[in-house]
């Protein structure tokens, strides 16, 4: 009796180390279980489980820049949010579809174009609020960087401080920024985090933006060229910020 | 035994067979040896409690045989060990089951030492005169974990790394010698092929040398004691008259330990070889789990099981005491535990006279069984998808600047926080990061981000040195309000010209 026990302890003890056989990599980030894009809980939940860490809970008060704003919903045409979001922007913002490119991680890389082009239109009809459009227009655009540069004295330096930590000029701040997020900051701002959309002209901005681009330090000037990732599958990783 | 009869009253194929026995037996006198041995006299009441110490030098024996078996086929080089192991697997006849057997069975021996110490602990075997079997017995204890650990090593894959990483974070927090017995363990400063050669000629030549040494020497004293009865409550062990009451009741009651205990013990070895066949038959070999990358975070490299208690203790505990835990702790658990048969060795020896004895045990199998549950789990897996699912909390984003908000979403974006928390939210691998400011500089931060360091992946290759400046930036910001910041408050410091000169 006594005798059977001790066996069953054993067997248990000797089962139990099975757990320590598994094989680690069996804990894979899946990808999400969409439940269904088209409907308004998917489309909340694959925000809430892609998108929300760096834009925010619920679009604002992110990190990265708001994607609640009605303002830039009402500026930018599907087409170009449906390639941000499946290629990626620059090397911080992840690309989400199967032409992801570089970044540190790839993150999903298994949705359909489709799919995200579903989502963007569930986003969409979830935060675009009706209203004008803003007047400088969704396509960047680069004007006279030295134009830009007496612009940036008046109407900016006096809150981004060039060598303080607001700084916009700071060689590793622009390093790590594309184009367009610059343009995007400026024409729709950060009303989350206070600051309103820029009151200067399509073209003032152009120059504007042109001046901060001129500032990106040389050894950054490729963009966001790097040496070959290992997670990338793709050993070319340089990429131009939008196409 | 010795006494065969005279060899010529035989008939010839026994004296064929008889003759060259007896002659070895008196040129050598093995038998002579042996007899005793086997016959020696057991208490009746040595019953299964007692078959955990022979299933442990079973399962040794069995790791001595099929590790000579693996150490012909295995070489120690960082850059083939993996590919030979995955050789041994499927081009080697057997070969994935000679290291299925050898992988398992180390597990298999590590659970029997541990029951067969549980129950010496519990009937205090180890009172008088049993006091050195003890002792040796916890450094066979320590061997055995020695020689389990040593072997994951040996597979040299992504567990073996991180293993040896908290391996080396041990050492590296002994005072004033930490950084000379770090390089020691890895046969340098960073792991790196010297520190597989390190590992192979320990777990092939010193630790199983001292350990059948030790072996030898735990049975001698086992045999020079006797096998000690079942404790009876009432009947407290007297230094000054337990060996003659032993040896007399012994006399009168005890039977030979060949066959009548011995039995026992090859029903439950056989029983356990046969579960461990079958083990290894269908779990198949442990990894190798992947070549080791220190920065592939995708996976979920932990190690083998006698040590996941380990590394779930290590997640969980709070920086500031971990040297304290990591290295204070044990050494005081395997003094106290050496020490043990000094502070009493004598007394009552019946667990139901002993309650704190047993509480202790209890205490620490719950302890250890929580901890590796933990180890196996929630804390010590990271959280795959925090990076993209848990935002970064509100009062971080605030009053930041541009390139600290940058820095915010690298912490995103590089997976930090899968591992690090921040505001409660994230893995539990590493610290949570909501005040590191106070505890580490601009340029301690810049070092463990680029090269890691403990149980964290070195991020040099893989951030630029904008996205590495811009997430130290961040971390910077990271400090109650209230609490000092290790490098001074709003100073900006001078971009450093590394920085930009690594590019
Ligand atoms: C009233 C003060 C104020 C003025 C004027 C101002 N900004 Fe800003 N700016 C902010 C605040 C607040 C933020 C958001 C917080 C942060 O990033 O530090 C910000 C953010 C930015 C960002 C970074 C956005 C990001 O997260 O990457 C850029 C780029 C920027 N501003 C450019 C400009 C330019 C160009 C001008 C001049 C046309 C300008 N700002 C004028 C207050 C101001
Ligand atoms: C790891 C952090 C991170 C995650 C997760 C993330 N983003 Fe982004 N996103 C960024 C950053 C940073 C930028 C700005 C990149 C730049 O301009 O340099 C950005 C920019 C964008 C832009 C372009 C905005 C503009 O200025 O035009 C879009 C659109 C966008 N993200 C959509 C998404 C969607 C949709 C998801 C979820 C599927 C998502 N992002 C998930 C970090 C992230
Ligand atoms: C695979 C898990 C993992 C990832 C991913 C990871 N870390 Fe760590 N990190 C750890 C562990 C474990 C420690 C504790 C190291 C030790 O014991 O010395 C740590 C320590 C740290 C520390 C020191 C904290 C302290 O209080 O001493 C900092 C700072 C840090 N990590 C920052 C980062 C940053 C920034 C990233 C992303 C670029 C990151 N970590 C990614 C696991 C990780």
């Amino acid at each position: 009796m006594r005798a059977t026990l001790l066996l069953a302890t054993c067997g248990a003890l000797l089962a139990g180390c099975g757990g320590g056989a598994l094989p680690p990599g069996s804990v894979e980030a899946a990808p999400p279980e969409a439940p269904g894009l088209d409907t308004a809980e998917g489309v909340a939940a694959f925000y809430a489980n892609a998108c929300s860490g760096c834009h925010g809970a619920d679009g604002w008060h992110g990190a990265a820049r708001p994607l609640a704003d009605p303002l830039w919903w009402r500026t930018m045409p599907d087409e170009q949010i449906v390639e941000a979001t499946a290629v990626g922007l620059g090397r911080l913002m992840p690309g989400f579809s199967k032409d992801a490119k570089g970044g540190p991680y790839i993150a999903y890389a298994g949705l359909d174009r489709d799919d995200v082009a579903t989502f963007v239109k569930g986003l969409r009809k979830r935060w675009e609020t009706g209203g004008e459009p803003a007047p400088a227009g969704s396509a960047v655009r680069l004007g006279d960087a030295s134009m830009g540069g007496e612009l940036f004295s008046a109407h900016c330096a006096s809150c981004h401080v060039e060598g303080s930590r607001d700084s916009v000029l700071n060689p590793f701040y622009l390093a790590n920024v594309t184009d367009q997020g610059l343009w995007s900051a400026v024409v729709f701002g950060r009303p989350d985090l206070g600051k309103a959309p820029s009151s200067l002209s399509p073209d003032e901005i152009a120059d504007v933006v042109a001046f901060m681009a001129s500032r990106r330090p040389s050894w950054a000037s490729q963009g966001a060229v790097e040496p070959p990732l290992p997670t990338s599958p793709d050993p070319d990783t340089t990429r131009e910020t939008s196409p | 035994m010795t006494d065969h009869g005279s060899p010529n009253e035989r008939g010839p194929l026994a004296r064929a067979v008889l003759g060259p026995l007896s002659w070895l037996e008196d040129r050598t006198g093995i038998g002579a040896f042996i007899a005793p041995i086997m016959t020696h006299r057991v208490p009746p009441s040595a019953k299964w409690f007692y078959v955990f110490g022979s299933a442990t030098l079973m399962f040794f024996s069995l790791q001595i045989v099929t590790g000579i078996c693996l150490a012909t086929l295995y070489a120690p080089s960082a850059s083939n060990a993996y590919q030979n192991l995955v050789h041994i697997d499927t081009q080697v006849p057997f070969g994935w089951m000679l290291r299925a057997l050898h992988g398992w069975s180390s597990n298999a021996m590590v659970a029997m030492m541990i029951l067969h110490m549980v129950q010496v602990f519990l009937h205090a075997t180890y009172k008088f005169p049993r006091e050195m079997t003890w002792m040796v017995g916890v450094l066979l204890c320590l061997l055995t974990l020695a020689l389990a650990f040593t072997g994951q090593v040996l597979r040299w894959d992504q567990d073996a790394y991180w293993g040896i990483g908290i391996g080396a974070a041990i050492a590296d927090r002994i005072p004033f010698v930490g950084n000379w017995a770090r390089g020691l363990l890895l046969g340098g400063p960073i792991i790196s092929g010297e520190t597989l050669s390190r590992f192979f000629a320990l777990h092939v030549f010193v630790l199983p040398g001292i350990t059948i040494a030790l072996v030898g020497l735990h049975l001698v004293l086992v045999l020079r004691h006797g096998i000690s009865e079942m404790p009876k409550a009432g009947e407290p062990v007297d230094p000054a008259t337990y060996r003659e009451a032993y040896e007399k009741r012994i006399h009168k009651e005890g039977v030979p330990f060949w066959p009548d205990a011995a039995k026992r013990d090859m029903v439950f070895c056989g029983l356990a070889l046969l579960a461990l066949v079958a083990i290894a038959l269908l779990a198949g070999p442990m990894g190798p789990n992947g070549i080791p990358d220190p920065t592939d975070i995708e996976t979920n490299p932990r190690p083998d099981l006698p040590f996941l208690w380990i590394f779930g203790l290590v997640s969980l505990i709070p920086p500031a005491s971990e040297t304290a835990v990591m290295l204070i702790a044990p050494g005081v658990l395997i003094l106290g535990l050496v020490l043990l048969p000094l502070f009493g060795n004598a007394g009552e020896r019946a667990p139901s006279r002993r309650p704190f004895m047993v509480l202790g045990v209890v205490l620490a199998a719950t302890t250890v069984g929580i901890l590796t549950w933990e180890g196996a789990k929630s804390p010590w897996s990271p959280v795959m998808d925090a990076w993209s699912s848990m935002p970064t909390p509100i009062e971080y984003v605030e009053d930041r600047g541009p390139l600290e908000l940058q820095g915010a979403v690298v912490v995103q974006n590089a997976q930090c926080r899968n591992c690090h928390e921040l505001g409660g939210e994230g893995g539990k691998r590493g610290p949570a990061l909501d005040d590191v400011a106070t505890r580490l500089s601009y340029d301690q931060l810049i070092r463990q981000v680029q090269q890691g360091g403990g149980n964290m992946p070195a991020f040099g290759k893989n951030l630029t040195s904008a996205e590495t400046e811009a997430v130290v930036r961040f971390l910077l910001t990271m400090h109650p309000a209230n609490e000092p910041v290790s490098s001074p408050p709003g100073a900006l410091l001078p971009i450093p010209p590394q920085a930009a000169e690594r590019r």
